[in-house]
């Protein structure tokens, strides 16, 4: 009898860490795979080309697609709070940074986050150099970029709001066992219409 | 990395001054927590039945 209730507890035990490595499967891989993956850090940026005085293209950021991960998400306006530090955050949406520029065609480092979810930047970490980002305007414009480097970094580096140069746009979504790292993905412009 | 040059700022550009942190873009957090308490939980149950299990047949013997 006793036995019994021992092989019951056994299962039970059993039962609990296979219902949590299947919970967490997602998670536990995507984590391996990032471990496992070469990072590729950014070029410099911004040596090249000349900044234009004047944007002559610019506009509310709508939408974004890259279509080489499947991503294709609204955008919605961020804001941040001085008071509590905190960014306004959707579940299904990106989010693009309002006190960074509008994208253009000019100069500066558009700011656009999300949440790594399958609705919004889950994909986002399988991005590679190279790959395209179009950025559509409430005003009509479109905006193709194209990857130029990745980082990761700590949630206290605040250096792409510091950027001056010609435009760039950066993608962000967290990464690490417990999202304690923010993945930047830059892009440089490549056709703005 | 965001080494660019400065100057010729457009008209569309802002400064961000007082930006303490980056957005926490973090997934969901409650999947993890409980997939992890789980498998603590399993593990903790079934190491120490068993542990039981061999000390009854020890003590038997």
């Amino acid at each position: 009898m006793k036995n019994q209730k021992l092989r019951f507890y056994a299962s039970l035990g059993f039962f609990l860490i296979l219902a949590g490595l299947l919970l967490g499967s997602s998670h536990f891989i995507k984590y391996w795979q990032q471990k496992n993956s070469q990072p590729v850090f950014a070029q410099s940026i911004g040596s090249a080309n000349a900044v234009p005085a004047k944007a002559t293209v610019s506009g509310f950021p709508a939408h974004i697609s890259i279509p080489g991960v499947d991503i294709s998400v609204d955008i919605d306006p961020g804001y941040y709070n001085k008071a509590s530090q905190q960014w306004s955050l959707s579940l299904t949406k990106a989010e693009y940074a309002t006190i960074t520029p509008l994208p253009n065609d000019a100069s500066g480092n558009t700011f656009i986050y999300g949440h790594n979810r399958w609705d919004v930047f889950y994909k986002l970490l399988k991005v590679q150099n190279g790959d395209q980002a179009i950025v559509t305007t409430t005003n009509h414009h479109t905006f193709v970029y194209q990857m130029t480097g990745q980082r990761d970094t700590k949630p206290t580096d605040t250096s792409l709001f510091t950027y001056k140069g010609p435009p760039i746009l950066t993608l962000q979504t967290c990464s690490g066992f417990w999202y304690q790292n923010r993945s930047l993905f830059v892009f440089k412009l490549v056709k703005a219409a | 990395m965001y080494g660019g040059k400065g100057g010729g700022a457009a008209s569309v550009a802002t400064t961000a001054a007082g930006v303490a942190v980056l957005p926490n873009t973090g997934g969901n957090h409650f999947l993890l927590v409980a997939s992890i308490v789980s498998i603590v939980t399993g593990g903790v149950v079934l190491l120490s039945s068993v542990a039981r299990l061999v000390a009854k047949q020890a003590y038997k013997a």
